[in-house]
């Protein structure tokens, strides 16, 4: 990834969002608060695959994949399978994404966030001893009301700064 | 057409690569170099929570901390209490070992390390010390109440420790009215149980478990829990009992990681021996 033409700023989300993702959560927050937490590498995956595609490819998006796996103590290879997904998804229809209203975007990503937990949930089955816990799929509720905080956030910064 | 390509091989390698990790420990080492690369995430991210509560504590009120100081000071004087009598008995334990014939336990050698960061999905918590520190996979870990887990991965700065209540979690344990030994399982939320024990088995609710030191992983002797409840259903041969964890699994942020014994361990005796004792 070049860091040149705005690289830095993807590179930049990208930690952040793998800050956020390290974060704890207060004990005192309820069990239901807990898994709205969204997927934020999900989110920067797809606001890049869709503002700038040819920055931030696949491969890129599955290797930052590895570190969250770390970060998480999951498997290696479960958050690529997502993240390179919502990358791909995102650049390949980008013409249309871009034509989208905010609030079609958001179910757009909704959409795309709900697949990848549930594809992420599915993985998680190759390793024994797991279950499937429809919970998980809260995630892409907490997709929906973050993505427009993160929109907000990085948008102006991106139009000034980053070539696709 | 490329970029479709590349996508499928990366599932492929993807789902692979889960198998691999989720089954065997042949990643082991690429995971450590990558934790070890972005560990200094989680300092980051305590030291923001940290400086977040001490900012919180800035404005709690005078009276709450002067609670909290006579509270604590409280605690200090029952636990030397509690220090006192430690001491006496292991002065009697030393005597006893004396009548016995037998070379004293050496004391486990033990780390202070800080939680920096809980996972939920295995339950896991974080601690800021690692290989460097020489912590290395299988350790114990416990709190000032009892056991808290094992460590189950390293990076160069941090540990991840599984915890007792999860799901894939068993440690041996006997109760120390009978010494009864059983196998305590993590129930995947915040407590233990004991699956299929014989339905006549003497474990009643309120006895105290603790480690029983079977199978080597952990040293005996640290709490484990209190018996909750024994459920026999019917006429079935066994039953189920639910164990409240003695360590604080949500409250902890000091734990003590032991490293083993300073020195060797005391060898068991072997049976043909005991038998030549008593004849």
């Amino acid at each position: 990834m070049n860091l040149g033409n705005g690289g830095w700023l993807i590179a930049f989300t990208i930690v952040a969002a793998l800050l956020l993702t390290a974060l704890n959560l207060p004990a005192t927050m309820p069990d239901w608060l807990r898994w709205l937490r969204p997927d934020w590498g999900v989110l920067v995956c797809c606001y890049w695959g869709m503002r700038a595609p040819g920055r931030l490819g696949v491969v890129w998006s599955w290797c930052v994949g590895l570190f969250f796996d770390v970060l998480l103590g999951e498997p290696l290879g479960l958050h690529g399978i997502g993240f390179a997904g919502a990358t791909w998804i995102a650049a390949r229809y980008r013409a249309r994404f871009a034509m989208y209203r905010l609030t079609q975007q958001i179910a757009t990503v909704f959409l795309i966030a709900a697949g990848v937990a549930a594809v992420k949930a599915l993985a998680r089955l190759l390793v024994p001893d797991t279950e499937f816990v429809w919970n998980q799929m809260l995630a892409a509720v907490g997709a929906v009301l973050a993505y427009p905080f993160l929109y907000a956030v990085i948008t102006p910064f991106a139009a000034r700064q980053v070539r696709g | 057409m490329r970029a479709n390509r590349v996508l499928a091989a990366l599932l492929a390698v993807s789902g692979l690569a889960i198998a691999v990790d989720g089954n065997t420990t042949l990643l082991r080492e690429v995971r450590f170099a990558l934790w070890t690369v972005a560990s200094p995430l989680h300092f980051v991210s305590a030291f923001a929570e940290s400086t977040a509560s001490n900012f919180m504590r800035t404005f709690a009120d005078q009276d709450a901390l002067r609670r909290e100081n006579k509270k604590l000071k409280q605690e200090i004087l029952t636990l030397r209490g509690v220090l006192t009598r430690h001491d006496a008995v292991l002065a009697e334990n030393a005597k006893l070992r004396d009548l016995y014939d037998s070379r004293e336990r050496s004391r486990e050698h033990m780390l202070v390390a800080e939680l920096v960061a809980i996972s939920e999905n295995p339950l896991t918590i974080t601690i800021d010390k690692g290989r460097l520190g020489e912590l290395r996979v299988g350790h114990t870990v416990i709190d000032s109440s009892g056991l808290l887990g094992q460590i189950v991965e390293t990076s160069a700065f941090t540990s991840r420790v599984l915890l007792i209540t999860d799901s894939s979690h068993s440690v041996p344990v006997r109760a120390l009215r009978n010494d009864v030994r059983a196998i305590a399982t993590g129930d995947g939320k915040d407590g233990l149980v004991l699956k299929d024990i014989p339905a006549t088995l003497d474990i009643r609710t309120g006895d105290h478990l603790v480690t029983s030191g079977l199978g080597g992983r952990f040293p005996p002797g640290y709490p484990v829990g209190e018996v909750d409840s024994v459920v026999v259903q019917g006429d079935a041969p066994f039953a189920r009992a639910t164990v409240r964890p003695a360590a604080a699994l949500d409250r902890s942020r000091q734990v003590l990681v032991v490293q083993g014994e300073e020195s060797e361990q005391f060898p068991l005796t072997p049976p043909a021996a005991v038998t030549e004792v008593v004849d």
